[in-house]
């Protein structure tokens, strides 16, 4: 009631928090400092936050970043921020179309990829015969995404 | 298949050295076509990463029904509510419960798992009384700075003993002091007339508990190693290398 956000968007915001602290669980940044209650809560106060922003601006690409900022740690100032900009120029609604066009093997194995499973997870979770079999995979299913976007 | 991409991935799991992540860093920088590829990979990660979410959500929605059949009963905000926490706690204690019973160890855990383990003590030859044997008895009692101090000193006298170096390489890796450790694994290893030559398996322990940019990928190589020439660790190494 606060945010003025409808039940059915409160309940998204709700399950993004969950998902959002089990990645930063699974990350290491849960430290214990406060209770589980605390932080979940604080997490889904952000996410409602978020919603009221994406709502009010249309304004997608801070929340783009957000969603990788575990890999945009691992770069330097400078080069992070190059990146932070075109990630938010991407065409996010032909990415998807064209995830899709890749069909449902690569489309699993790109799901893993994103949720951080490593490519010997992945071998035993798709019934690959090792990772390395996987990771050339992934990287194909990548390369040929990459064409369908700038081609298509 | 393109090595761009391949390049760009290994980036991202952290199997780079030091100064090839220098480079790839500059190269952003400085070519706008690869800064456009790498840009390229983190959106497919972000996409990938939605759908993924947007799944999880759709089987956290499965867990229970929100809307009410019944249109006479008067709604109650967030209703909902009770029955979606009951099944974020299911779904919180499955993925806890992957993460801290049955997700495979990572490489960190399993040096960390053997140091405990096969490097807690060593044993004492009874009724002999001399500087290893002191060394090892300040080794045995957890006083690691001491132990390094004599063995530093015994060095001194012998500087190519090898059981010596072998007992310093140990200390300075309980000592976190990792560059040093593998300086004197490095040179155990090289020892051809050792028998039984634990260098490699303990330079491969060192390389997995330090684990920086490029060391998982220097400890595998190194384990590999061991098996192949049969040398001391090999039962170990193999084990980590099935779990690698």
């Amino acid at each position: 009631m606060k945010y003025h956000i409808k039940e059915e968007e409160s309940f998204d915001a709700y399950c993004d928090a969950i998902l959002a602290f089990i990645r930063e669980f699974q990350n290491g940044r849960f430290e214990g400092r406060s209770s589980l209650k605390t932080y979940i809560y604080k997490i889904f106060l952000n996410k409602c936050v978020d919603l009221v922003r994406k709502n009010s601006t249309n304004k997608r690409s801070v929340f783009q970043t957000s969603m990788i900022s575990d890999r945009l740690e691992q770069l330097s100032d400078n080069s992070r921020s190059i990146l932070q900009q075109l990630i938010e120029k991407a065409d996010y609604s032909k990415l998807r179309q064209q995830i899709i066009l890749l069909g449902e093997n690569c489309q699993k194995m790109l799901m893993y990829w994103a949720d951080n499973f490593s490519d010997r997870e992945i071998a035993v979770a798709l019934e690959y015969k090792s990772a390395d079999v996987v990771k050339t995979s992934r990287l194909r299913c990548l390369e040929k995404l990459k064409q369908l976007y700038k081609t298509g | 298949m393109t090595t761009q991409l391949n390049y760009i991935d290994d980036y991202f799991s952290g199997i780079l050295s030091k100064e090839e992540i220098q480079l790839f860093e500059e190269r952003i920088k400085s070519d706008p076509a690869f800064a456009d590829d790498v840009a390229f990979y983190l959106s497919s990660m972000v996409v990938s990463r939605e759908d993924a979410d947007q799944e999880k959500k759709q089987r956290f929605k499965e867990l229970y029904s929100i809307g009410d059949e019944q249109a006479t009963a008067p709604v109650v905000k967030f209703r909902w509510l009770r029955p979606a926490m009951a099944a974020a706690a299911i779904l919180l204690v499955v993925v806890l419960a992957w993460t801290l019973f049955l997700k495979p160890p990572s490489v960190t855990q399993m040096a960390d798992r053997y140091i405990k383990t096969e490097l807690k003590s060593f044993g004492s030859t009874m009724g002999q009384v001399n500087d290893m044997e002191e060394a090892k008895g300040l080794y045995n009692s957890g006083k690691y700075a001491e132990a390094m101090a004599k063995l530093t000193e015994m060095l001194k006298g012998k500087p190519g003993d090898a059981e010596t170096i072998k007992l310093a390489g140990i200390v300075s890796l309980q000592l976190e002091n990792y560059d040093q450790a593998l300086g004197y694994f490095k040179w155990l290893a090289e020892q051809k007339g050792y028998f039984d030559n634990p260098g490699e398996f303990y330079q491969a322990l060192t390389f997995m508990k330090r684990n920086l940019p490029g060391d998982k990928l220097k400890a595998k190589t190194l384990l590999q190693d061991v098996v192949e020439k049969n040398l001391s660790g090999k039962e170990e190494a193999q084990t980590w290398l099935n779990q690698w």
